[in-house]
């Protein structure tokens, strides 16, 4: 398929100036995977900005990634089709000094790049959901909410079933936030005993609290003393519910309660009752005195389950760590580029019967291997680490082999591309086979170890064999 | 070593002047490609293929300036002086060489071979006798079960085997099929070797004016035809200015027009002054191929048969063969020729090839057959010809 047209004037002017200035860079077609790649970041961003974000929403974005993934996929196939294809060791260009480098870093790059667009929306669309509250918004939002949340109990008949026997703590089912730093306060409810939690309750908040006072912790302590110095959690409702009542007005009360359901709404979540139907069943809890009429509930559950789901979700997408900031993430990011990168190498360094007959060995070798281990009864890890060693030294006398030819030979190649891939890997291979505890650090360090081994052997030793392998007469 | 182009302006001239502008400009590109020119001139050049190429495309009428202009530029390169290559040296050098192969029991028996540079080694004979084979052993190409091939690539002492198999260009009948588009293929062997910039552009374009590829070179390479991937692939070569330049029958996908240039294109290729280089080919166009080569190599059944240049050895020599086509019976030849000592005559695929002493020559048997009444449609004296060695089979 001819891309070209797909190709504004600009990179084509950028492809020629390559070609004839470059061919190195040119033939790795890294220009054209970063029009691509740019283009396409832009696209799927575009495209994670015009779709409607839902308060409320749960996202899951790993979805999309794997979406994209099969953008990313066709991207590699194409490129190393592209690349595989016009190879300048099969017209036996000239190598000048350090190409081996220069193509694996181009080759390196390019895959990254490619696998750019499996994230570009994710990244995008993750901080528009974000930013879909603002923090200062959501603060207040809980704020208004964690005031109402007394007013919308899961179910008022635990209230009188521990005044019963003492089983049950009388629930609002709401969980409450930290307002400060969005962390759920674990299963602490609003009228349990601060005491008994163990929680740092600086920033826990009485029902009365009013914003001003939630940022001073000195009044947040003042206001709940009076539950501190009672034993259970009713006694603190008790107590709290007096002094809410001698501070709060019922025109206060109904206000907490309207603007509860107001921020319910905002966050997806409909109540229809009216406040002052809330602030009458409330009331009629006063001293545990439920006289509902008949048929009437004072019964939220579903409607705080729902609030509850919605503004965890908002604030989970604020405070759950970016996947890009993680190291592990970058750890495997890392592997992937630098594996198909070796791959695409061996790939270009050898003939394709080669190649394939190359995967074929290993598996053959990995097979054999495993059944005479274990016809052998070889357990011990420094046994089978010698074993595949042995394994590994007898690939390199076969690669090493080439220099001595006087034709080729596909089970030298097929020693050759073994050793490759083996190398970077053989130092990490040995640390884990020799020290049973996981150490970190270590295990960094000697992975890092085989990567510079390889690098350092990729001019110097493999470019040599490659080459050679390649100028080798057919038999 | 500092010398002239290898060329003569009035050659030029006289194409133009009897109005062959093909044959004319071609030659006009010889002596750019040939000499060392300033990038102004080079420029000049460039324009001059872009109207070339144009008229070509479209009127075949050239304007009097334009003409005036190569014949000027001409002239004025004519006099300047080129970086001659070294003298005459060996490149590469077979010394009993052989193969065998199990499937097919096929062997070519040791044979040895020697090209300089600038000299054409034609190798021919039958399928399947062999000529693949020494053509691949000789490129490095294929290993050899016994004998020795060394290489004189003037590449320095510590030439790897890689820099060595860079310097020999082998083109096989079946020529790897390219990607992308044409001219970017070119581009490419061209910086690949250390040729950038304006110098890379000025290469090309004038490489594919020269072989007659402009109007091709945006396209693909399923979009042509085998003949034109020949000369596609030729024009890559010649950006890579190999020492030894090996060709597995490139004559076989060519016209009979085409296969003309492109003899004469290789023989300017070795018997360049600049960049002389040692080609070694095969083909099945005999006739042709004596016309060019310095040297023929004839195998059959895996031998080779004939090995020297055409003048020099006297195993052709043994009679006198000649070629003819006609409507007459092989009686009535043999009356016309009637009283020629060790006489024979012999019908072989349309034609009849008529051996004799090798005192009588081949235009007297052509004179006694005419003489005799007999019509004549085609003639050729095979006498120094290898092709003796096919009729022999």
């Amino acid at each position: 398929m001819n891309l070209q047209r797909f190709v504004p004037d600009f990179i084509k002017r950028l492809d020629h100036y390559l070609l004839t200035h470059y061919p190195i860079i040119w033939q790795s077609r890294i220009h054209n995977v970063f029009y691509a790649v740019v283009l396409t970041n832009l696209l799927l961003g575009g495209l994670a900005m015009l779709l409607p974000v839902n308060i409320g929403h749960r996202y899951e974005l790993w979805e999309w990634t794997w979406t994209f993934f099969v953008v990313a996929v066709t991207y590699l196939v194409i490129w190393m089709i592209h690349v595989g294809r016009f190879n300048i060791f099969k017209l036996y260009g000239k190598r000048p000094i350090g190409d081996e480098y220069i193509n694996f870093v181009l080759h390196m790059l390019s895959v990254v790049m490619i696998a750019s667009t499996m994230f570009s929306f994710h990244y995008v669309y993750d901080q528009k959901i974000r930013n879909i509250v603002s923090n200062a918004e959501l603060a207040q939002d809980i704020n208004t909410l964690n005031l109402g949340a007394p007013f919308f109990p899961n179910q008022e008949s635990y209230y009188s079933k521990y005044k019963a026997d003492g089983s049950a703590d009388a629930d609002n089912g709401l969980y409450l936030y930290n307002y400060h730093n969005f962390d759920r306060f674990g299963n602490q409810r609003f009228w349990t005993n601060l005491e008994n939690d163990g929680l740092d309750n600086s920033y826990y908040r009485g029902y009365e609290a009013t914003e001003e006072q939630i940022m001073d912790t000195t009044i947040v302590q003042e206001v709940t003393d009076p539950c501190t110095q009672s034993k259970f959690g009713l006694n603190c409702y008790d107590e709290n519910k007096k002094l809410f009542n001698q501070k709060k007005s019922p025109q206060e009360q109904l206000e907490l309660i309207t603007n509860f359901i107001k921020t319910a709404k905002k966050y997806g979540v409909s109540i229809n009752i009216y406040p002052n139907k809330v602030l009458s069943r409330f009331n009629k809890t006063e001293n545990y005195k439920f006289n509902l009429d008949n048929g009437e509930v004072y019964n939220f559950f579903d409607i705080n389950y729902k609030i509850e789901n919605s503004v965890g979700y908002v604030i989970s997408s604020k405070t759950d760590r970016v996947i890009f900031y993680d190291p592990d993430f970058w750890h495997v990011m890392w592997y992937l580029c630098f594996n198909l990168a070796l791959l695409f190498m061996i790939y270009r360094n050898v003939r394709r019967r080669d190649f394939i007959l190359s995967v074929v060995s290993g598996i053959v070798i990995m097979v054999v291997s495993g059944i005479i281990l274990a016809l052998t009864r070889m357990n011990s890890e420094n046994e089978i680490f010698g074993f595949y060693f042995m394994i590994y030294l007898g690939l390199v006398a076969g690669a090493s082999a080439i220099l001595f030819k006087r034709s080729h030979s596909w089970l030298n190649a097929a020693c050759l591309n073994l050793v490759a891939v083996s190398t970077p890997f053989m130092p990490l291979f040995y640390y884990e086979f020799n020290h049973h505890h996981y150490d970190r650090a270590m295990t960094t360090n000697w992975e890092i170890a085989g990567f510079v081994i390889f690098f350092l052997l990729l001019q110097v030793f493999f470019k040599k064999l490659y080459t050679t392998l390649w100028a080798l007469p057919e038999k | 070593m500092e010398t002239k182009p290898n060329f003569k302006v009035s050659e030029i001239e006289e194409h133009l002047d009897s109005g062959n502008y093909t044959l004319g400009f071609r030659r006009f590109l010889d002596v750019c490609l040939e000499t060392d020119l300033s990038v102004e001139q080079k420029q000049t050049v460039l324009g001059l293929c872009d109207i070339y190429n144009q008229v070509i495309d479209n009127t075949d009428v050239f304007e009097s300036s334009f003409l005036e202009k190569v014949k000027e530029l001409s002239l004025q390169f004519s006099e300047m002086n080129l970086d001659a290559a070294n003298a005459q040296n060996n490149v590469v050098s077979g010394q009993q060489i052989s193969k065998s192969y199990k499937a097919g029991h096929f062997k070519l028996q040791p044979i040895s071979m020697s090209i300089d540079t600038g000299e054409l080694v034609g190798i021919v004979g039958e399928n399947g006798n062999g000529k693949t084979t020494l053509l691949r052993m000789m490129a490095s190409d294929l290993s050899i079960d016994e004998g020795e091939i060394n290489y004189e690539l003037g590449i320095g002492n510590d030439e790897s085997l890689y820099d060595e198999k860079s310097s020999i260009a082998y083109i096989p009948q079946r020529i790897p099929r390219w990607y992308g588009k044409l001219k970017n293929n070119l581009h490419f062997a061209a910086s690949s070797r250390g040729i950038y910039g304006f110098e890379n552009e000025y290469l090309v374009n004038v490489m594919l004016t020269r072989l007659g590829l402009n109007k091709y070179k945006n396209l693909f390479w399923t979009q042509i035809s085998s003949g034109y991937r020949t000369r596609f692939e030729l024009a890559r070569i010649l950006l890579l200015k190999p020492q030894l330049l090996i060709l597995d029958e490139p004559l076989a996908n060519l016209d009979i027009n085409a296969q003309q240039t492109f003899l004469q294109d290789i023989r300017n290729l070795a018997k360049s002054k600049r960049h002389p280089m040692a080609i070694l080919f095969s083909s099945q166009q005999l006739h042709e191929v004596e016309k060019v080569a310095d040297h023929i190599v004839f195998l059959r059944n895996g031998e080779s048969i004939y090995n020297s240049t055409i003048d020099t050895n006297e195993a052709l020599e043994t009679h006198t063969e000649t070629e003819i086509e006609t409507t007459a019976t092989r009686d009535q030849i043999l009356a016309a020729l009637n009283g020629i000592e060790h006489l024979t005559v012999k019908q072989q695929g349309g034609v009849y090839i008529i051996r004799c002493q090798q005192t009588v020559h081949s235009l007297e048997i052509l004179k006694r057959i005419l003489g005799a009444g007999l019509t004549v449609s085609y003639y050729r004296d095979l006498t120094h010809s290898t092709k003796k060695f096919f009729n022999e089979n």
